[in-house]
This record gives C-alpha cells, structure tokens and sequence, in this order.
C-alpha cells in the first residue's frame, strides 16, 4: 500500500477516534500506528512490531485518554473497517489481525500491572486514612503530650501496618531526642541521630529537622545518605523510611519517622497524607502545650491572686463580683457571701459616702480619683482596721479591681514604737552614761548630754563628725584605736579604756560598744561612754604602790635571803626600768666599797660622777654647759635626766640615776616614792652584809682555834709518853707531868671557850635561817 | 697498826706498846687502808686529822673493806671529830694526851 493511501486511511480512521485522546497525545498516536501499519504492510512479523511498542506509551495512553481494552478494539475494528475498504488490504488482512492480538494482549498486561497498582495505592491511602482518622481520635481524646505521641506512633504500626515508627525532637544541643517509638526491635534507641551537618544528622531525620520538609528515602539499602543506619535498619528488615517534619509554633521541634518493610513504599498521595498527619500532630503538640501553659498560667494567676497577701474584690455596679481568700479573712464574711453584696458593707457607716463618691469618680473620670489611699475598713464584727487601697478600672469595663493590704497591725506598731522612741528618748538624754551613735566610718550620728559633758564639747561641734577629728586622742595611739576599730567591725569589738585629752587634761573613757547589724551586715555603733578618769587615776596610784611594795619586798627578800647586794640592785635596776619607761637606769652605792649598777649597762666612768645632794631634773637640750657626765648622756642619745638621792638615816647612801632619749616627763614621781625605802634597804642590806662577814670571820677563827687546839695536843701526848718512857726518876717525873696536866687544864678551858664560841655561832646561823624562812613563808 | 701523821706521837705510841705488840706504823689515812688490806691488823689506833685522808674517811673505807675492823679512834678534838668517827665505825675514841695504861687497856678489851 502507498503512503499516502495510508495516510487517507489514517485521517478517516483518526477522525472517528482522536476525540479519545488528549489533544498533546494525538499526533504521537497517530504517528506510532501509521508506523505499525506501515511496517505490517511491508510484510513485517507483527508480532515482532508489537514488541517494539514501549509500555511506557501505551501506559500513557492508558493514563491519559482513560482508554481500556475494548476501547482499543472499538478503535481497531474502525481501523480494520477502513483499511477493509481498500483491495491492498486483504494481502495483509491475516497480518493485521495478528498485530491486533498483540496488541491487545500487550495493553492488557500493562492495563492489569496499572489496575493492580492502583489498587495498591488506594490500599496504602486508605491504611493512611485510617491512621489520619484513628490519630485524629486520639488527639481528641489524649491530654498528654508523650501520652498522644505513644499512641500516634502505636496507631501507625498497628493500624497503618508499617514496620516501624518513631518520634525525636530537635534538642538544642543539635541531638535528637527520642520521645515515642512503636514496632519491633528497639531501632531507635539503637542508633544515634542528630540534625548537625556532622554524619549522624545527614540522614533524614536531621534532613527533615532541619530543611522543615518531609524526606524519602525509597530504597535503604542503597540511599547514600542512610549509610550511617543502614546496618540496624536492615537487620530490622526496614527497607524505605519516610521522616516528616514536626512543626510546633511555626518553628520545627522534631520529625515524625515510618519505616516500612518495603523498597520504595510512599508514593506522592500517601506521602501527602503523611504529611498532613504530621501536621494534625504538630497542631496537637502545639494545642497540648498551649493548653499546659494557659493551664498553668490560670493556675498561677489564681495562686497570684490568693497568696499575694493582699485582699482583692472586683466591683461592678457597686457590688462585689469577685473576692479573693484574703479578703474573706480582712472581711470576716465567706466569699458566697460578699459575692453580689455593696462593697460598701465593709466600710463604717461614716466613711461610706465619701468613699463610694470617689468610686464614681473613678468610673466616671478615672484620672481623678486617687488609686492609692489609706481606709479604715469594718469586718462583719464591726471591728475598725486600716488598710492600704489600689483600685483601678479594669480597661474596657466598668469594673474596678481594688486590693486592700491590712495595715492596721502596722499602725498598731508605728504607735507602740512612738511610745517605745519617746522611752529610749528619755533613757538616752537622762542617761549619766555618755550614749553615741555612730555610723561604720565613725561619724557621729547622735549623742547625749553626758557625752558632750566628757569631751567638752558642744553637741553642733560633735554631730556629723568623725571620731578622729575630734582631737580628743593622742595621735600616736590613732593607729592602735583605728585597728581596735576594724577589729569591731568583725565582731571582736570589746570594752575598752580610751585615753582622751580635754582642755590639756588627761581622762579616760571606759567603752562598752555594741555593733548594730542589719541582715548580718554592720551598718551603726552605739557605744555607751563611762567618765573613769577618778577610777584610772586610784588604779594608777594603786598599781604604782603594789609595784612600790612589790620592789621592795623583793629587796628584802634579797636581804634575807643573803643575796649580795650588788646582785640584788642588778635585779632591781631592771624592774625600775621597766616600770619608769625610761631608757637607762643606774644606781650607784657610795662608800669605800662603793659600786654602780646599771640597766642596760653604762661605763664605769660615766656614772662616777654622778652625784646629788638634792634630787635633780634635767632637760640637757635647755642647758647651756654641760658636765663631763653630761656630755657621755648626750653621746649615749639621752636628752632627759633625773638624779635621785638615797638617803637612810642621815647619811646619803647613794644615787638613782634615770635617763631618757625623749624629753618628755617620764614616771620619776615613782622613784622619788621608792627612794627613801630603797636607801633603807639599801642600808640595811650594806649592814647585813658586813654582819654577814663578821660571822663569816667569826666561824673562820673558831676553825682555826679548834685546830690550834689540837695542835698542841699533839706535842703534850708526846711529851707525856716521853716522859713515861724516859724519865725514871719519879719526882722528876710527877714534877713534868704537874706541869703538863696544868696545860692540859688550860687547853680544856680554852676548849671549853671555843665550845661556847661555836654554840654562840651555831645560834647566829639558826637565828639567820629561821628569819630567812620565816619571810619566805609571808 | 698505829696511824697518825705527828712523827712525835707516832713515835710515843710505838716506844708506849712497842715491846707488847707488833705495831705497823701509818702516817696517814691512805697509807692505812693500803696497809690494812695487807697486814689485816687486829686493832688500829687511828689519829683524825692527817693530811692526804683524814681518820673519818680512812674508817669509813677500812669499814668498807672489813667491817669487823676494830678501829679506836685518837683525837684532841674529840667533842666534833671524835663524833664524826664513831659515826665511821670506830668502837671509841681517846683523847690526846694519853697515857700507856690508857692505851692498854683499851686494846686488850677488843682483842679478847
């Protein structure tokens, strides 16, 4: 057959049929048959045209013009019909109807695998349904957030029939929290998932989470980007996951992810429903935790209202509307019944007028009525209290909110502190102890009279003043005060004596002072002030006799003790030193025994010339001339002198020297009280001490005597046995032995002395330990 | 043994008892402990001052060494050394002078 009665065939046949086919598909449609035919006539196998046919076209066909099998053998036989009007026809008639069969079995098999996918689509739309729907259920019913999502995943595995699901929320240290999870095996627990740009947020959860769009993947097995799991999702028998953004607010807050046992599971329509159900749980999350939040708030509102400790009462119309638990305890009344009464009942009868004429004002011209002022309100007893009010209009309204705060206990205070003030006022101005308040930086907020009295001052002079600015102290003792101070601070303050110089005298103050702290913070000192100065001084004069006696019992204990005196002036000079403060002290015991001693020690030839017959007191800088003594004073850096004779009945036994490197007066009232006993113990111990070498003297000559004694002894025992030996003539005999005996009788007599000699001795020396003795145990 | 640091009495005492007894003679109290360990003597005469040792400390150490010695003490100080000594261990004391008789007598009642 021709090509162009091919083509006339084709335009009659197409005439008949194009009206089937979407115009976009017609030209193709009759291009393909045109070529089938074409190749058929020219005596090709048909079967072997039809295997040329791609489904895809015929697919398209199926699709896009609704065309079924019989529709393409209608559209056949029309083609049959025409190409038979045609003699050229009949050669490939046989070959024609073959092509015809093949093709109609290669539709129908594209037609059934398409009626087949179809019906596994609406399958999986219908499962997606029944989860939207079910979901849809449970959102309703479910109050808790974890509870819902438990549920939701449970219904997509039990009831939309795939193998896994799980839910994760986006934390902010870019994991992903798993929050639900349904199905076999703990997959989700198993693995880690983040929605960083690090590997474990790569796949599609941290795809989903953060790009907020639903992410595919069809084939596990070989999506690169499910490399991470694929190990765990595989052995789970996963095979194709969906992971659906959750969105709460607007802002992602996790994904929703389904894992399904098949290769490439979610088509569009399914995936589209999936993401509406992602949606509707978004919206329940948002929902539950707007709910918790409005929940909560309301319930903070209300513990606001009832625990703020302020009555609170909404008025409308003059009437209660809204009371809160304080104001049923401020009222006495139970909330049922202030609940629509006058507000008025809670206000003496005297004070409603007014009051209620500026609740009107506040409706009326708001900007005029006070908001706060101070009532006295009346409880259901009659009892009158006094409270703080606020009230205001609630906007767009003609309510007020007014809350009361209960002052009348305060005022009761405020009162008992008036009267407490004006007790302490009266104990702090009558006090005869001096009061001072002062700040932690020593500034003199307040004190009484009896303060002024003791620093002679006036109160103006004394007030906003520090403490140091009053040059009332010594400024050498600033330092130690300042310290005593901050030791205060700390809380070791203690009592104190304060050395103050008023109009050139010394007194002294006794400090007790007690640190005021506010929160554990010190922020005042009251100090209370005792004038001791008559107190100090009769303690001075105390101290200085008990030393006095002290000194010189301890001279004479010297004494009897038989110290030498020399050793017992050294003693002596120290402890002088010491309690005078000066700087060199010696004493210089006249006589032909006469010696110096001195603390520290002093050459010898510096003190030989001290001397006195009156007691002197020397300021070397004032002098014009200066002694040989004198200038070795000056060397030694004195300034100062005193010299202080020791004098015992008559005879002056000595001198005290004190010298100093200040020209300050030093204590030498103490030496000039000291020294007339000191000469006495002195003098006593200078005559003790010569007794002492008498019986020394004594003891000696009777040793000597006794062996004197015995000496001659001796030679009379010989004498006597030569005698008895030698001497035969017996007159002779009886004359030597007459003379003997008689120096026998006299050694016997001087022996009988000296026995007396040493009893006299031996007395002397209990006589001197017994006294000693005795004096110890004084 | 007589021990005493005067040649003049040492030399009386020995010519007194020298032909009653042997008398080992002792010029002080070192002398006489040394000699009373060799000779053990049966009674020692023994004088209180001497240099070198005096009696009381030669008693004390011969007492040491024998406490049976019988040690009589000769003294002219008798009322304060002749204590001292007996307090030593002496049996007793005789005062200077004294005569033959005296001596005798004393020494025969201890060597029974």
């Amino acid at each position: 057959m021709e090509s162009k009665l091919i083509e006339r065939v084709l335009e009659n046949w197409f005439k008949e049929v194009s009206s089937d086919f979407p115009p976009e598909l017609r030209d193709d449609i009759r291009k393909r048959i045109k070529g089938y035919i074409t190749a058929i006539l020219s005596g090709e196998d048909p079967e072997s045209v039809v295997e040329k046919v791609d489904e895809e076209f015929i697919e398209r066909m199926i699709r896009e013009s609704g065309s079924r099998p019989e529709d393409v053998i209608r559209r056949m036989e029309l083609l049959a019909k025409e190409l038979s009007k045609h003699k050229e026809f009949e050669v490939v008639a046989e070959n024609f109807a073959k092509f015809v069969l093949a093709f109609l079995k290669k539709m129908l098999r594209v037609y059934e695998r398409l009626l087949s996918e179809e019906a596994e689509s609406r399958r999986r739309v219908e499962r997606v349904l029944r989860v939207l729907g079910r979901t849809n259920q449970a959102i309703t019913r479910i109050g808790d957030e974890k509870e819902l999502l438990k549920e939701v995943c449970r219904i997509i595995v039990e009831e939309g029939g795939y193998a896994y699901v799980w839910v994760g929320y986006a934390e902010e240290d870019k994991s992903v929290r798993v929050v639900a999870t349904a199905g076999k095996g703990d997959y989700a627990h198993a693995i880690k998932v983040t929605w960083d740009y690090g590997d474990t947020g790569q796949g599609p959860t941290g795809m989903a989470i953060r790009t907020g769009k639903a992410y595919v993947v069809r084939d596990i097995e070989k999506d690169g980007s499910f490399e991470v799991w694929k190990e765990e999702a595989l052995k789970r028998g996963f095979r194709s996951s969906v992971s659906l953004p959750l969105r709460v607010n607007g802002k992602v807050t996790g994904a929703l992810n389904i894992y399904a046992s098949e290769k490439d599971a979610f088509d569009e329509e399914e995936l589209s429903l999936l993401e509406e159900l992602a949606d509707s749980i978004s919206y329940a999350i948002y929902s539950l935790r707007s709910r918790k939040k409005r929940e909560e708030l309301e319930k903070l509102y209300e513990l606001t209202v009832e625990n703020t400790g302020t009555a609170i009462l909404v008025i409308e119309s003059e009437r209660i509307i809204f009371a809160n638990k304080k104001a049923e305890e401020l009222s006495g009344f139970s909330r049922n019944e202030l609940m629509g009464k006058p507000f008025t009942i809670l206000l003496p009868e005297k004070d409603r007028n007014e009051i209620l004429k500026i609740h009107k004002l506040r409706l009326a011209k708001p900007e005029l009525a006070p908001n706060e002022y101070e009532i006295k309100y009346a409880d259901r007893h009659g009892r009158v209290g006094y409270a703080i009010v606020t009230a205001s209009v609630i906007p767009g309204t003609k309510r007020v909110v007014v809350s009361l705060i209960d002052i009348t206990q305060r005022k009761d205070l405020e009162k008992k502190l008036r009267e407490s003030e004006e007790r302490y006022k009266a104990i702090f101005e009558k006090s005869p102890l001096g009061i001072v308040l002062s700040s932690v930086d020593m500034t003199i907020l307040d004190c009484n009279d009896a303060v002024l009295k003791m620093v002679g001052m006036r109160k103006e002079d004394v007030i906003g003043r520090k403490w140091t600015e009053l040059n009332i102290f010594d400024p050498d003792k600033l330092a130690e005060l300042m310290r005593e101070f901050y030791r205060g601070l700390s809380g070791e303050f203690k009592e104190m004596d304060l050395e103050i110089k008023v109009d050139g005298n010394v007194r002294y103050l006794r400090v007790f002072p007690v640190l005021l702290k506010k929160e554990g913070i010190p922020y005042a000192f009251v100090n209370i002030l005792e004038d001791v100065t008559d107190k100090k001084i009769a303690e001075t004069q105390l101290k200085d006799a008990l030393e006095r006696i002290q000194i010189l019992r301890s001279i004479d204990l010297g004494i009897i003790e038989g110290k030498n005196i020399r050793d017992l002036l050294s003693d002596l000079v120290k402890a002088l030193k010491q309690k005078v403060g000066c700087d060199i002290l010696a004493i210089r015991v006249l006589g032909d025994n006469g010696f110096t001693v001195s603390y520290p020690e002093i050459g010898e030839s510096m003190v030989k010339s001290v001397d006195a017959e009156k007691e002197v007191v020397v300021n070397l800088l004032e002098k014009d001339s200066l002694s040989e003594f004198e200038v070795e004073l000056l060397k030694a850096g004195m300034v100062r002198y005193a010299i202080i004779p020791l004098v015992a009945r008559g005879d002056k036994l000595g001198v005290i020297l004190a010298a100093s490197r200040e020209s300050k007066e030093k204590d030498v009232e103490f030496l000039r009280m000291i020294a007339g006993q000191l000469a006495i113990a002195v003098h006593e111990a200078l005559l003790f001490e010569a007794k002492r070498k008498a019986y020394e003297q004594i003891e000696q000559n009777i040793e000597q005597f006794a062996i004197l004694v015995d000496h001659i002894r001796n030679p009379l025992a010989a004498a006597q046995g030569f005698v008895e030996i030698y001497v035969d003539n017996e007159e002779a005999k009886t004359k030597i032995k007459e003379q003997l005996d008689r120096i026998v009788e006299l050694v016997e007599q001087l022996e009988k002395g000296w026995v007396k000699s040493e009893a006299i001795s031996e007395y002397l020396r209990r006589e001197r330990e017994n006294r000693g003795d005795g004096i110890e145990q004084t | 043994m007589v021990v005493e640091d005067d040649a003049a009495v040492l030399e009386t005492v020995q010519l007194m008892l020298g032909d009653r007894y042997d008398i080992i003679p002792a010029t002080n109290g070192e002398e006489a402990v040394r000699k009373y360990k060799m000779f053990k003597p049966e009674v020692v005469l023994m004088d209180v001052m001497m240099p070198v040792m005096d009696g009381v400390e030669a008693t004390k150490e011969i007492k040491k060494i024998d406490p049976q010695a019988k040690i009589i003490g000769l003294t002219a100080y008798a009322r304060k050394k002749g204590k001292e000594l007996l307090e030593a261990g002496a049996l007793e004391v005789i005062e200077k002078p004294f005569t033959r008789k005296q001596l005798i007598e004393v020494i025969e009642k201890y060597l029974k």
